[in-house]
């Protein structure tokens, strides 16, 4: 049994953090990857997560991965909340028997020590009604604060996992808030240089500011929906000509111009329902061709 | 010779809602089991945690008992030859048994007789069994989404790591979801994260608690962190609002439950204190406090799953969640009042309420709408409830509402108060969505009533207009809820309401074209079934509800009245008497057809008893209309049961399906005189007394 054991040199910084925890999933084996570089809603987005998931071949890499959720936006004024922010997503197929295990250490390997802290693994599903998918799993709380994601991919673009992925997703941010100590996401030290500390506010609080009032303020609702038309027949189009990982690229332009949209208050909740559906039969329909290329 | 039996299946962290239930299921499945193989067991303790599905069972059996089984074989005549030789039937079936036939017996039945063999089966050893009885109790239990793992293909609540069944010191050897059966368990997951080994099933529990950092036990667990909670809060003269739902959750949570006690700035107090309540029990799963006077204190108690070393971090931790999600809510709260609910309205033409029955402000119309004929027999004023009914539905589309659907209405009328509406509208917004289940308290002011009642009639009308009246179990909009509501509201607060007119009056006014008739008589048929449900509650007879609905009355109170009045009229012999009446009018006046003369002639009259009868209807009539007016049922039925003499006299002595024509036009006048005065009062026909 894993003994949990406490890693000397705990992450001091924001970036710290990443390299300890790609450091360790490393050492699991698992290929450290890079983030991908389009906007998404989750680190579940990568094609390393969804495609990666689908089929019988065993797989296992982490990675940072920005995440964009245009309605999360609160022009830097929220403590918790930002329309970006980053996720440390572990893909883990098939998922092993301790997995859970393997999670506790990770939190020990970043200076959490649960012998201390109160660590719960609190029942939380995931679903993805634009990837046609879902799992079961747990919210993972430390002292009460939702700190990582943990499912059992159970199916994904419509297909039936199996073998079975298991997915870890920390949330970079609140985990450095409480490792630092820090109240605000802002106040996180990125990394010290010898010209001083660098905050996550250095780096992030004008891009919240600026891109809270494009996705509330400014986005061309006009333009949105007809790019949104236009990146959804190229998927379709695409996906006819075998291309999956551009058409794949291109559902996930029409997802984010889906956010965008919504975050302009500009979809109905009637109309939500068909816009969802219409990236879903797309994820799908990729997925299964993707299974089927093997 | 009989020894306990203990099972457990360790677990990765299981769904709340499945702790208990999933054990109890597992435990009630296998006791079946046992029983089915006639095993013999006595006691049995569940065990439930986070972690383990586990089952002790006190004196299990070593063995099935030995039993006589009978097998049947073919019919004598069958068996044998002319010559008395036994036939390939009987060789077969005594092949079977590797016997001869001459060892077979013979049984006589109904049906002649029969070759029968008595097989001796021997006890079966409970430790061969059991494996595949506890499998099959494990694939039987009701797990809502069960799932897979690794590269496995079977599926169960959550991955399982450990297995042990152990019967008596005997391990059972087998495996159980690919894990290899053991006598070990585990201690909690960060306090003893170990292997214990259990060397009998009793000592189970003993030496989780002891080595092992886990109250196994549900119910033991549950008091524990409550005795915990209440010493924690005493010990700083507070007093802990114990929700049981909360507390179930909780104990599903934790195997080793530690309670703290938490701080939140006081300033968040100025929030209304359901909002904080379900913030710190939604988000956080936190207990609230109150002091003596049972006003919430800024403090919380937190159950952690762990003794820490350092207990204020833990604190700490929660106090910074709780405090982010507090000052969430206040943004919330404050963007909301930013806002009339006047000014709400706008955004609530934008929600559709239901597919055809357009916006959620076009329902808050439809409701004002009813207002004026609820309004005034509730001695409320119109326009104001008018007003509460146009703003009931704004808070719908309010930040706080969207964050806690459960705080509908009540929000609605905070911010009603905030704006210094009426408090009839305050009260009216805040109460409009009682009674939600059967067991919840109806509105306690008439104006919540009021707006209760319109709301949920609104809903029928619109659902039943559409054609999505409930079918079988599927009640999709909890119709029945809704009408039982309406009904509990008028009976409870003796309202004088016509749920017809209330019915009519709503259908016309959705956005459909109907059939307003047929879907009228559906309401009224839907509310007359939940009536009735109603009733048997209330212990009234099965079927005394006809009574009433064959006079065309549709108020329930009223109808509420005379059914009370008729259950406590019916043990009296009068009651048969007019009950056997109104049954035989019925019948004669049915085989009746063509130009029905309604008008009695008393020259016509020529015996005595018709006479009498006669005399006796004209004397009544009046007085039990006004008898009925005054809802006064008790003593129209007196009136009624005077009837009695006169009654038996006639239906003995007068015939009234006679050979002259118009006599018996004459006679079967008087019935229908008679029947029209019985249904002022009931529909005796229908009364449920056995004659």
């Amino acid at each position: 049994m894993a003994l949990y054991r406490m890693d000397l040199q705990t992450p001091q910084t924001f970036q710290d953090l990443i390299f300890a925890l790609s450091h360790f999933w490393a050492k699991q084996g698992c290929v450290i990857l890079q983030p991908y570089d389009m906007e998404m809603g989750a680190g579940t987005f990568h094609p390393a997560s969804f495609l990666r998931a689908i089929g019988p071949k065993p797989w296992s890499c982490a990675y940072p991965q920005p995440c964009r959720r245009p309605t999360d936006g609160r022009y830097g004024e929220n403590p918790n909340r930002a329309q970006h922010y980053y996720q440390f997503q572990v893909i883990l197929k098939p998922s092993p028997l301790n997995i859970q295990e393997l999670y506790l250490d990770s939190l020990a390997a970043i200076g959490i020590d649960v012998k201390t802290q109160d660590i719960r693994f609190v029942e939380d599903n995931w679903e993805s009604p634009t990837l046609g998918a879902w799992g079961l799993g747990w919210e993972v709380w430390q002292n009460g604060m939702e700190v990582s994601q943990f499912t059992y991919f159970q199916q994904i673009g419509g297909l039936p996992c199996h073998p079975i992925t298991g997915e870890l997703t920390y949330g970079l941010e609140r985990l450095a808030m409480t490792l630092q100590h820090v109240n605000s996401l802002y106040d996180i030290i990125w990394a010290h240089t010898p010209n001083g500390p660098v905050t996550y506010g250095d780096l992030f609080l004008h891009n919240e500011q600026q891109q809270s009032t494009f996705n509330f303020e400014k986005a061309d609702t006009t333009l949105l929906f007809t790019q949104f038309e236009h990146f959804e027949q190229t998927a379709a189009k695409l996906l006819e000509e075998q291309l999956l990982l551009p058409a794949y690229e291109h559902v996930l332009k029409a997802s984010h111009t889906f956010n965008l949209l919504d975050s302009r208050h500009a979809i109905s909740v009637t109309e939500r329902q068909r816009f969802l559906l219409r990236v879903r039969k797309l994820a799908c329909a990729i997925a299964t061709a993707y299974k089927e290329q093997g | 010779m009989n020894t306990d039996l203990l099972i457990e299946i360790g677990t990765e962290e299981l769904p709340t809602h499945a702790v208990e239930p999933l054990s109890l299921a597992f435990a009630q499945t296998l006791l079946t089991l046992l029983d089915q193989k006639q095993i013999d067991h006595q006691l049995h303790y569940v065990f439930a945690t986070p972690r383990r599905i586990g089952l002790l069972i006190k004196s299990v059996a070593s063995a099935t008992p030995a039993q006589m089984i009978e097998h049947r074989g073919p019919p004598k005549s069958a068996a044998f030859n002319a010559q008395g030789a036994p036939t390939p039937a009987a060789i077969g079936f005594a092949q079977r048994f590797n016997i001869e036939v001459q060892d077979l017996a013979t049984i006589s039945t109904e049906k002649g007789d029969y070759l029968i063999y008595h097989q001796q089966q021997a006890p079966l050893a409970t430790e061969t069994l059991l494996l595949g009885l506890i499998e099959q109790a494990l694939n039987g239990l009701p797990i809502k989404k069960p799932m897979s793992w690794g590269a496995h293909t079977f599926k169960f609540v959550r991955p399982v790591h450990w297995a042990l069944v152990l019967f008596g010191d005997k391990i059972i050897p087998g495996k159980l979801f690919e894990q290899k059966i053991s006598n070990q368990t585990r201690g909690h997951r960060f306090l003893h994260n170990e292997f214990i080994t259990i060397d009998k099933p009793e000592h189970y529990a003993k030496r989780l608690f002891e080595q092992g950092y886990v109250v196994a036990n549900f119910a033991a667990r549950k008091n524990l962190i409550q005795e915990k909670m209440t010493a924690l809060a005493q010990a700083h003269q507070l007093h802990v609002v114990v929700d049981e739902d909360l507390l179930t959750e909780v104990t599903c949570l934790v195997e080793w439950p530690v309670a703290l006690l938490g701080q939140f700035d006081p300033r968040f107090l100025s929030l209304p204190p359901e909002v904080i309540s379900c913030t710190l029990k939604q988000h956080q799963k936190t207990f609230v406090l109150v002091n003596a006077a049972q006003q919430l204190q800024p403090n919380f108690i937190s159950i952690a799953n762990i003794e820490s070393k350092d207990p204020q971090q833990v604190i700490k931790g929660n106090e910074k969640v709780v405090h982010a999600r507090l000052s969430d809510a206040a943004f919330f709260f404050a963007q909301d009042k930013k806002l009339t609910l006047e000014q709400q309205l706008s955004k609530l033409a934008k929600v559709i309420f239901q597919q055809n029955l357009g916006t959620l402000l076009d329902k808050s119309e439809r409701i004002a709408g009813l207002m004026p004929i609820i309004a005034p027999l509730l001695k409320l004023d119109t326009d104001t409830m008018k007003h509460a009914a146009l703003l009931c539905k704004a808070d719908l589309t309010s930040f706080m509402v969207n964050e806690f659907p459960e705080l509908q209405g009540i929000m609605g009328a905070y911010y009603a108060h905030y704006e210094q509406q009426d408090a009839l509208i305050v009260s009216a917004i805040r109460e409009h969505y009682q009674p939600q289940g059967a067991n919840d308290t109806i509105p306690y002011t008439l104006s919540g009533t009021a707006l209760s009642i319109a709301d949920k009639i609104d809903t029928l009308a619109g659902i039943f207009a559409l054609g999505k009246r409930p079918s079988g179990d599927k009640d999709p909009f909890a119709l029945k809820r809704a009408m039982i509501g309406i009904l509990r509201m008028i009976i409870e607060q003796q309202l004088p309401l016509d749920l017809k007119k209330l019915f009519s009056t709503a259908l016309t006014l959705q956005p459909v074209t109907i059939n307003h008739d047929a879907i009228l008589s559906e309401l009224l048929t839907f509310a007359w079934d939940r009536l009735e449900a109603l009733l048997r509650e209330a212990q009234f007879p099965a079927g005394i509800l006809q009574c009433v609905t064959a006079t065309g009355c549709t108020k329930p109170y009223d109808m509420y009245l005379r059914l009370t009045a008729l259950k406590e009229f019916m043990p009296k012999i009068e009651a048969l008497s007019l009950a056997s009446a109104h049954k035989r009018v019925n019948n004669l006046l049915a085989k009746q057809s063509g130009d029905l003369k309604q008008v009695v002639n008393p020259n016509l009259l020529q015996e005595d008893q018709e006479k009498e009868l006669a005399q006796l209807i004209h004397k009544q009539h009046d007085e039990l209309l006004r008898l009925c007016q005054q809802q006064n049922y008790a003593a129209a039925l007196l009136r009624l049961a005077e009837l009695k003499p006169t009654l038996d006299a006639f239906f003995d002595k007068v015939l009234v399906l006679c050979e002259d024509e118009a006599l018996k036009q004459n006679r079967l006048a008087l019935l229908r005189q008679l029947n029209a005065l019985f249904l002022i009062m009931a529909d005796f026909s229908h009364l449920p007394v056995a004659p």
